[in-house]
């Protein structure tokens, strides 16, 4: 059982953690975290998620990526190879043995556009969805990252569809073609 | 370090007085044991690295182990005033680059060692996963952006189209959900 009188929510921590408070309130909250074993306990653990979710995104990043966080992946010395596909379009594409990280850039206009789904499909298997995705409208593309097992997955064709669903039903936006090989002694200069 | 039954009882300010009052190294460890993490803490939101973290976390121990102990604390029961400035003052040492002299860490070294604690940090990586994976793609994504990108809400609510209090309760919720299922809690 708790012996603060006066607990920090944990919408207050979370924006502590983010810096997202006035300086008098960040400050106050400062010193009773020095000062209180029960809530600096809660604040660590959120440290420690925030730590865990960084350090999982280096080595592992999710399939649906922001954009910005490509950057950041750059930013800490991630080796990030990328494919940047139009709409119709496709890549030849590898993933090296230093690459850290493969990004598929899929370039579509999102203007209008309230919800969005992924269809993705690996040769003749199942079609894998993933709804309701979030998307920065104004950078018009979304950023799929494959898990690392793609490496030892065997030549294949992923096929990538953005759906934007409407009231009156879904809409393709755009669809997208990898043509995937294994690494080689050909692949070096992709 | 298990806790002593005395120690664990007294607040911080009395452990501080037995400890200004000399020659108390019970109270000595106790308040080390209760302040390593709080200020390691303190460390970490502001510098986001946890052996800078660790350093601010020894520095500022040694210091307050050493003023107590030679009675240069003035007023002992606003210890926490104490503690907060030399974290203010060690953080901001460290973003300049000095560091403290290495005397006071070969004086005082032994009862830090002694306080060596587990990472509180370390979460299994393979449970992280299932659990961000079973949050929503949008939940995930705010998450992301929140504590990898380390985006504050209104830059995240301007990428993602949404208003700042709309991410604040994805954030919120998303948080709450990884939190539970990563401790065991109901998902």
């Amino acid at each position: 059982m708790s012996d603060c009188l006066r607990p920090v929510s944990d919408e207050t921590l979370l924006e502590w953690w983010t810096g997202e408070l006035a300086a008098p309130e960040r400050r106050r909250i400062d010193q009773h975290l020095l000062a209180c074993a029960h809530c600096s306990a809660r604040a660590a653990q959120l440290a420690g998620l925030a730590h865990g979710v960084r350090s999982l995104v280096n080595a592992e990043p999710p399939m649906v990526l922001p954009p910005l966080a490509v950057e950041k992946l750059r930013h800490e010395g991630r080796r990030v190879r990328e494919y940047r596909i139009a709409p119709g379009g496709g890549v030849q594409c590898t993933v090296g043995p230093d690459d850290d990280v493969v990004v598929a850039r899929l370039a579509v206009d999102l203007e209008g556009v309230s919800r969005l789904d992924v269809a993705m499909r690996i040769g003749d298997g199942p079609e894998h969805r993933l709804s309701e995705i979030p998307f920065d409208r104004a950078a018009s593309e979304v950023v799929l990252s494959p898990p690392p097992d793609v490496r030892a997955l065997p030549a294949h064709v992923a096929t990538v569809r953005l759906l934007a669903i409407d009231p009156a039903g879904e809409r393709l936006l755009g669809e997208y073609r990898l043509n995937h090989s294994p690494w080689g002694p050909d692949r070096r200069a992709s | 370090m298990a806790e002593t039954g005395v120690e664990s009882a007294a607040s911080d300010q009395e452990l501080a007085f037995r400890v200004a009052g000399g020659n108390d190294s019970a109270a000595e460890a106790e308040l080390v044991r209760r302040l390593l993490p709080r200020v390691r803490l303190y460390g970490l939101r502001q510098l986001r690295d946890a052996s800078a973290a660790d350093d601010v976390a020894q520095e500022v121990l040694l210091l307050t182990l050493e003023r107590l102990r030679a009675g240069r604390v003035r007023q002992p029961e606003r210890l926490t005033s104490f503690v907060f400035g030399a974290c203010r003052l060690l953080v901001r040492n460290l973003r300049r680059g000095t560091r403290r002299r290495d005397g006071l860490l070969v004086q005082f070294a032994g009862d830090l060692r002694r306080e060596a604690q587990p990472d509180p940090l370390r979460l299994d990586h393979g449970r992280l996963r299932d659990c961000l994976e079973r949050l929503a793609a949008r939940e995930r994504s705010v998450l992301v952006l929140t504590f990898y990108a380390e985006q504050p809400s209104g830059e995240i609510a301007g990428r993602l189209g949404l208003s700042p209090e709309n991410v604040r309760t994805v954030r919120h919720r998303a948080f709450v959900r990884l939190r539970d299922c990563v401790t065991g809690g109901a998902a």
